[in-house]
């Protein structure tokens, strides 16, 4: 009998044994190539922590990719996609003009709104998928998110390039205000729920996932045209800085997982509903199944949302001197930590199962929410606007 | 600080930091200033005013403040430096909202030849100050009437009068308060005449006031208002109009500034972070592995059956990833069942 599954390789998490799968090994091997070539083409101009970063970043994209074949063509789409959008701005910002691929798909807001379109089709074809049942369908929902996903991050890479076309005292990470993090949202949402589309091998939760995502693009599309949100400003001094860097996506990930954990709680309350034998019972996934997604998805988000007030704290601690200083802000991730830990004690320790649960998931994604947006509207206005 | 209705903080020049405050005192009421932001870049995409599409600009500084009056609202401000290019004229921006939640609605006052707000600022000081108004008015305007023929002197005197309460009208109110005068003093179904009649009567008395504010500035009008000029007067009325809702009695603007991208220096000592870091990372790793690798576990209980059979009684038990473990236990049993049979 062979051996026990190895410890890094979690249940479920199979793939091929290493010696057979060509695909993966042909793909590192760009990979690395490619982390090799920025590493000594680059080097003068990177200090430690850009080095570390590299190399992590490389790292855990041969993880992912190892045990989940989806993402190996994401990142091959993504660089594809990205490289051209560079090499025909070339060294000038203008050529968003007047090159016609930039014009129509690569520049990084059209990139987006090919993003937003693809999502939105998404959302209706998920449950189409759902409610006739049909595998092929599904798998056209599927690829329109996968196709999303490519988009948004092959904008938000060429976007990258923008900020410091325009000029390169001004070039930032374009993660930095409230239009390119709702980017990242979705992105970040997206992707959490593919990788699980694959583990629990269903894709009827899909059209609820998609729903939170169509949101945020709706907010996105609304930002943008009534704000002008999408063109870029510099950044306030106080942004600038490494932590920020990994802090917001560390961030997203939890933020994305929370809200991925609402939807799916939305889809277990009607399936708690369901009578036995009717159509929502058999359309939908069994209950043990939604609950553990709901678990799996709150323990990643909890464990990068951790992650991210980390960050958070040895940021504040290099740009103001002190690791905490209970701003709302701070409050506010607080209560959200200990609400989602509350949330995991129950199931754990008390063995919590049900409607009750899928409910305190949906309620703690408004205290979620609250945090990233309600604290930054109401709170912190509290005190510097007054009665404004 | 530049008035903008008749009396006023004469201007004033102030010098303050981001986040001071300055007590504004006006006729009415003690102002409280407070400086909130300074932006050194406002770069903005050109779009619908350059077909050319995306060209980048940067509009220059802009600093944002709040107006607190002493029943503690406030209104927000936020004013460009220098004149910004719209349509190929040039405006002095400033945006104001009384509510965080709005948008800034701006005040264009168009800028002069050398960019500053100085020709319309007199234009406005000499539109408050009532007697050198009713001076010029009667001046200026009534010479250009005179000029005209069939007006008597009579008519003339009227029309003089009209058009000073006219501009008074304007002045406090804008075009609201001349529609007002109009529905309370016009029969319904000749408002529309009286409208055109009014603002003809307003724009000449604009102009009358305007060709004065030229004149004490030395700039000499032969041949009636060049191209520019008229521009400038058409700006300056839909200005002077935005001004009532402008909410503050004066516009300031920023004359200098020192830009320090550093704010300060602050010194931190943190003996713990010996202790800290090492302790951030094993809460990280903790949590990490508390959630991916998965405890399971599995009992084998073997029992021998009465006809000498080994029975094997399967169990298992995890509290995460219940999933794929209960896949890995069906696996597992599977393949014990394929196993040849043991023997005692
Ligand atoms: C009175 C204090 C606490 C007690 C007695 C306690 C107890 C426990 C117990 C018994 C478990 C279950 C372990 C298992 O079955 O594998 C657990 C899990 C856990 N605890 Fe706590 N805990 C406390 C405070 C906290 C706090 C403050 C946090 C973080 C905010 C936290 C985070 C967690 C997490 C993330 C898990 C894993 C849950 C899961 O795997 O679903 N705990 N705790």
């Amino acid at each position: 009998m062979s051996s026990l599954p190895d410890i890094l390789t979690p249940p479920g998490l199979s793939a091929p044994a290493l010696r057979h799968d060509t695909g993966f090994w042909i793909w590192a091997a760009v990979v690395l190539a490619a982390v090799a070539y920025t590493l000594f083409s680059l080097q003068p101009l990177m200090n430690g922590y850009e080095i570390a970063i590299l190399i992590i970043a490389g790292g855990a994209t041969l993880w992912l990719g190892r045990y989940w074949p989806g993402f190996r063509w994401l990142t091959a789409a993504v660089a594809a996609l990205a490289l051209t959008g560079l090499a025909l701005y070339g060294e000038s910002l203008a050529n968003a003009d007047e090159r016609f691929l930039l014009v129509y798909i690569l520049s990084s807001q059209s990139a987006v709104m090919w993003m937003s379109a693809l999502f939105i089709l998404a959302t209706p074809t998920y449950f189409a998928a759902l409610f006739t049942r049909s595998a092929f369908t599904g798998r056209v929902a599927s690829a329109l998110t996968w196709s999303a996903v490519a988009m948004g991050l092959a904008g938000l890479l060429v976007r990258w390039r923008e900020t410091y076309l325009l000029s390169p005292d001004i070039g930032y990470i374009p993660i930095s205000n409230l239009y390119e993090v709702f980017i990242l949202f979705c992105l970040v949402t997206a992707l959490i729920y593919l990788f699980y589309e694959r583990r629990f091998n269903t894709r009827a939760l899909g059209g609820f996932v998609m729903l939170v995502i169509s949101a945020a693009v709706g907010f996105l599309l609304w930002y943008s045209a009534a704000r002008g949100a999408h063109e870029i400003q510099p950044l306030v001094p106080a942004l600038q800085s490494y932590w920020m860097k990994i802090h917001v996506p560390a961030n997203f990930i939890g933020y994305g997982c929370f809200s991925l954990a609402a939807m799916i709680a939305i889809a277990a309350l009607l399936r708690y509903r369901a009578v036995p034998g009717g159509t929502m019972a058999r359309l939908l996934p069994d209950t043990a199944l939604l609950e553990e997604f709901m678990y799996r998805v709150i323990s990643l988000g909890f464990a990068f949302f951790t992650l991210a007030t980390i960050l958070g704290s040895l940021w504040a601690a290099e740009a103001w001197g002190g690791y905490w200083s209970w701003d709302p802000k701070e409050t506010w991730a607080l209560i959200v930590w200990l609400n989602y830990a509350a949330w995991l004690h129950m199931r754990m320790t008390r063995g919590w199962r049900g409607p009750a649960m899928a409910w305190w998931a949906i309620i703690g994604l408004f205290v979620t929410l609250f945090a990233f947006l309600g604290v930054n509207m109401f709170l912190s206005g509290l005190h510097s606007y007054g009665e404004l | 600080m530049h008035p903008l209705t008749g009396e006023g903080p004469d201007d004033l020049t102030v010098s303050a930091r981001i986040n001071e405050t300055v007590n504004v005192t006006t006729p009415e009421q003690t102002l409280r200033l407070e400086l909130d932001d300074f932006r050194l870049h406002n770069i903005v995409r050109e779009t619908a005013a350059v077909r050319r599409g995306n060209d980048f600009r940067d509009n220059g500084p802009s600093f944002s403040f709040k107006l607190r009056r002493p029943d503690g609202t406030a209104r927000e401000y936020l004013n460009y430096m220098y004149p910004v290019t719209i349509d190929d004229r040039q405006y002095l921006l400033s945006g104001t909202r009384a509510q965080t939640a709005d948008e800034f609605r701006y005040l264009y006052i168009p800028a002069d030849e050398s960019g500053t707000p100085a020709r319309f600022l007199a234009l406005l000081q000499l539109l408050h100050n009532d007697q050198r108004l009713r001076e010029v008015i009667n001046g200026r305007a009534a010479a250009t009437l005179a000029q005209l023929e069939d007006i008597t002197a009579d008519i003339g005197e009227r029309i003089t009068a009209a058009m000073l309460q006219i501009l008074r009208l304007f002045r406090d109110g804008g075009y609201g308060a001349i529609i007002d005068h109009i529905e309370q003093t016009v029969p319904a179904d000749q408002h529309e005449l009286a409208g055109q009649a009014y603002v003809r009567l307003l724009h000449n008395g604009v102009q009358s006031l305007y060709l004065q504010v030229l004149d004490d500035a030395g700039v000499t009008v032969t041949d009636g208002l060049g191209e520019a000029q008229s521009r400038f007067l058409e700006d300056a009325v839909e200005a002077l109009a935005a001004v009532p809702n402008y909410g503050a009695p004066f516009y300031v603007a920023l004359t200098d500034f020192e830009h320090r991208e550093a704010s300060g220096l602050m010194i931190a000592r943190s003996p713990g972070k010996l202790l800290v870091y090492p302790g951030f990372l094993l809460l990280l790793a903790g949590i990490f592995m508390l959630f991916y690798i998965a405890e399971r576990r599995i009992w084998f209980e073997l029992t021998t059956t009465g006809d000498g059979r080994l029975q094997v009684l399967m169990a298992g038990e995890t509290g995460r990833q219940q999933q794929e473990f209960s896949a890995e236990f069906e696996q597992l049993a599977a393949r014990a069942r394929q196993l040849p049979e043991a023997r005692p």
